[in-house]
């Protein structure tokens, strides 16, 4: 297993994001109460890069879809930009940009269910973007694509699999043909929110060996969204660690799973359950408070109010990225 | 310490349009006084199955078709209406997945706790129902003040405290929890099966703990059962499924959770897909999916067997490395 490896110079970067923040407009009590915003993420900067997997990890709410569906441009960035191959993702409007970015950048979602028409063949899922963007429609050429497809994300017999309809597969089966699915239209990125958390537990690891395969053999470059840190160090070279809105932690994951330094994260990566550890491993102290909500009049570090080592200066400003260790950033006043 | 529930040869069916389907096939164990027994396995295995059963809270289409399930003696298959209303929440009680389905979201808390008191003559006036309340809100951390509110009013992880106080109300011999934190936050979770934890030392009682979670479920229970397509295939102290896994099916299972800490190992997961109860094989159910299937594990159903040395298994082959062995010594691969 190799997840520990640092960037190297002619890794290209496929995503990036700088300084993102979205704000949604909170329901309001009656019409005459002001408009209230939720910041849904604050100052969110990551790279993503070819043949890497960035892991985004976090509690519930976090905001770990939010930036996902920014990346995808179903959401507008309230401010900041994404930039995919150095173009800024706003200015692909139209016409053919957008037809290629939405053919490179793909996502795939929890729902297997959901995310397959069940009303058409296996077949018809696979050969229409063959048809699409490459121009495929029938004879020997398509036939040896879908099958080759099918082979490559384990689902044999696959002439057998082709004329299935999707309920006839299972949660993990279907899955995979999500992924060939992605594969047939050639995306190069692939943002996956919680793919296997709806799958049998036994099937997880071979969807994950799966995408690993993809990221190291075929160069894609994958964003993985979890709640299960031990599944981000199987398979993500890099992590997030999403605080209410913010990146409280961030670097390559190994360093962040085995050297946690943001007292959030600390409190994370102890709750993780831990076949070696025993129930009775004390959590770091923190104060039992909801995770607040976030919004733009707010300021000083999320954490602040649960925060055991909080400073005066910690809810009063949000302290700037600092590089503790080769490839392993916090923000965080304690390091200020 | 002696059994405080013993299951045996337990068969649940479940009467559908298609036939009978068999979701928990002649599955026996036992819960010892004091002690946390896991039940693991993959979605549909017949965890939750059980777990009703044991509450006798299973309804139509579900039927027990054979065994008994003896709590303390006696079984309670047997019980009358009368029995069975006094056997639940004083004897047994359960925490669900989601909280909300425990609660009724248009009473406060206080009433809920209160309609258990009342349905079991333990108070004689609302005050005292309250005061009874408040203390064991204050056993699971909720300031007592809350008692009051109403669900909507607590978060996520503060309903499900609020559902295991009332599932403790009446002191049960025997806490089931089905998937009690799948919906919340693992520092929730932690939290709160700490604290279940602490009060199973202070008041004794048993728990039946079922997830999906191997993980979570080394950490927390004492022994594990791990099921397959309603069938319990091993049961052993809960480091050993991980360490010393008998049945190729524990090992898959062990091999599909990556840890948190040491070396990262390629992992394999199982092959395969999980069964469909309505096409049963004859022979091992998890022969499809097995590296070491024989003929005979094709043909012939295999027993789950107790031999003293090694615990309960039921394979024609059980794996007998130790893998805890195999990590401490130097250079070693468990591949
Ligand atoms: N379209 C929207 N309108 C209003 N609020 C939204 C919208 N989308 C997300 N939010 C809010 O933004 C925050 C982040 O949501 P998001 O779905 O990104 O969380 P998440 O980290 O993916 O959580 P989970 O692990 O539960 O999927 C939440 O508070 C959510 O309620
Ligand atoms: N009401 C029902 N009618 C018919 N079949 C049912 C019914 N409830 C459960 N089953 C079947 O019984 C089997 C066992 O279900 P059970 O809910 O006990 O599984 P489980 O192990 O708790 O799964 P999960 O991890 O998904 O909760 C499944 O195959 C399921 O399809
Ligand atoms: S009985 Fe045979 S097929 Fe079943 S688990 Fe054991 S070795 Fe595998
Ligand atoms: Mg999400
Ligand atoms: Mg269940």
């Amino acid at each position: 297993m190799q997840t520990h490896v640092p960037v190297t110079s002619d890794q290209k970067i496929t995503l990036e994001a700088n300084d993102l923040c979205i704000d949604f407009a909170k329901e309001r009590k009656s019409i005459f109460s002001p408009k209230q915003y939720l910041r849904a993420l604050n100052g969110l900067n990551f790279k993503m890069y070819e043949s890497r997997c960035l892991a985004v990890v976090g509690e519930s709410g976090c905001g770990k879809s939010t930036a996902a569906r920014i990346a995808t441009k179903i959401y507008n960035p309230s401010s900041g930009q994404v930039k995919f191959r150095g173009q800024d993702i706003t200015e692909i409007e139209s016409g053919q940009a957008l037809r290629d970015y939405r053919k490179d950048v793909q996502m795939v979602f929890q729902d297997p269910f959901g995310s397959l028409n069940p009303l058409h063949t296996i077949r018809y899922h696979l050969s229409r973007p063959l048809k699409i963007y490459h121009g495929l429609a029938k004879g020997s050429e398509l036939e040896d694509r879908l099958v080759g497809l099918l082979e490559q994300v384990g689902l044999t017999p696959a002439r057998d699999v082709l004329s299935k309809f999707p309920h006839q597969l299972s949660g993990g089966q279907r899955q995979r043909v999500f992924l060939a699915k992605t594969l047939a239209i050639g995306a190069n990125v692939i943002l996956a929110d919680e793919p296997t958390s709806m799958l049998d537990v036994s099937i997880r690891i071979g969807v994950l060996n799966l995408m690993s395969q993809m990221k190291q053999e075929m160069g894609k470059s994958f964003m993985y969204i979890t709640h299960d840190i031990a599944t981000a160090r199987y398979f993500a070279e890099d992590t997030v660690v999403l605080y209410c809105g913010h990146m409280v932690e961030w670097g390559s994951t190994e360093e962040i799973t085995q050297n946690p330094q943001h007292p959030y994260t600390q409190l994370l990566l102890a709750a993780v359950p831990d076949p070696k550890r025993s129930i009775h491993q004390k959590l770091p102290t923190h104060r039992a408070l909801e995770t607040p909500m976030w919004s733009p009049d707010k300021t000083g570090c999320p954490y602040a109010a649960r925060c055991p080592q909080a400073k005066p200066a910690c809810s009063e400003y949000l302290p700037e990225a600092k590089e503790i260790a080769p490839q392993h950033y916090v923000r965080c006043h304690l390091f200020m | 310490m002696s059994d405080l529930v013993q299951v045996n040869n337990l068969c649940v069916d479940y009467i559908t349009f298609g036939g009978r389907v068999r979701a928990v096939d002649d599955v026996s164990f036992s819960i010892k006084k004091g002690e946390i027994l896991g039940l693991a396995g993959e979605s549909g295995c017949g965890k939750s199955t059980i777990a009703f059963a044991l509450m006798r809270l299973h309804r139509p289409p579900a039927l027990i078709s054979e065994g008994e399930i003896l709590f303390d003696g006696k079984d309670i298959l047997d019980f009358s209406d009368e029995e069975l209303r006094k056997f639940r929440w004083a004897d047994t009680s359960m925490v669900f997945q989601s909280a909300m389905s425990c609660l009724n979201p248009v009473k406060t808390i206080e009433s809920q706790f209160y309609d258990i008191f009342e349905a079991h003559n333990v108070v004689s006036t609302k005050e005292e129902g309250a005061e009874r309340a408040k203390e064991l809100l204050q056993i699971v951390d909720i300031p007592p003040e809350r008692l009051y509110d109403y669900p909507h009013q607590f978060s996520g992880g503060m309903r499900q405290r609020v559902v295991i106080a009332m599932a403790l109300a009446l002191k049960p011999k025997l806490l089931i929890m089905d998937e009690p934190t799948t919906a919340l936050d693992v520092v929730v979770q932690r939290e709160i099966l700490q604290k279940v934890y602490e009060l199973k030392e202070e008041f004794g009682f048993s728990v039946l703990f079922i997830t999906h979670d191997l993980s979570l479920m080394v950490e927390f229970c004492d022994r594990i059962g791990i099921m397959y397509s309603g069938k319990l295939v091993e049961v052993a102290p809960s480091k050993e499924i991980l360490g010393k896994p008998q049945h190729p099916y524990s090992f898959g299972l062990g091999n599909s959770f990556p840890t948190l800490h040491g070396e990262l190992q390629e992992m394999i997961g199982i092959p395969g897909s999980p069964l469909d109860l309505n096409h049963v094989p004859d022979g091992c159910r998890f022969a499809e999916r097995c590296f070491n299937a024989s003929e005979q594990c094709r043909t012939d159903e295999p027993q789950l067997r107790n031999d003293e040395a090694r615990g309960w298994v039921a394979c024609h082959h059980p794996l007998a490395i130790d893998f805890r062995e195999l990590q401490d010594a130097p250079c070693s691969e468990l591949n």
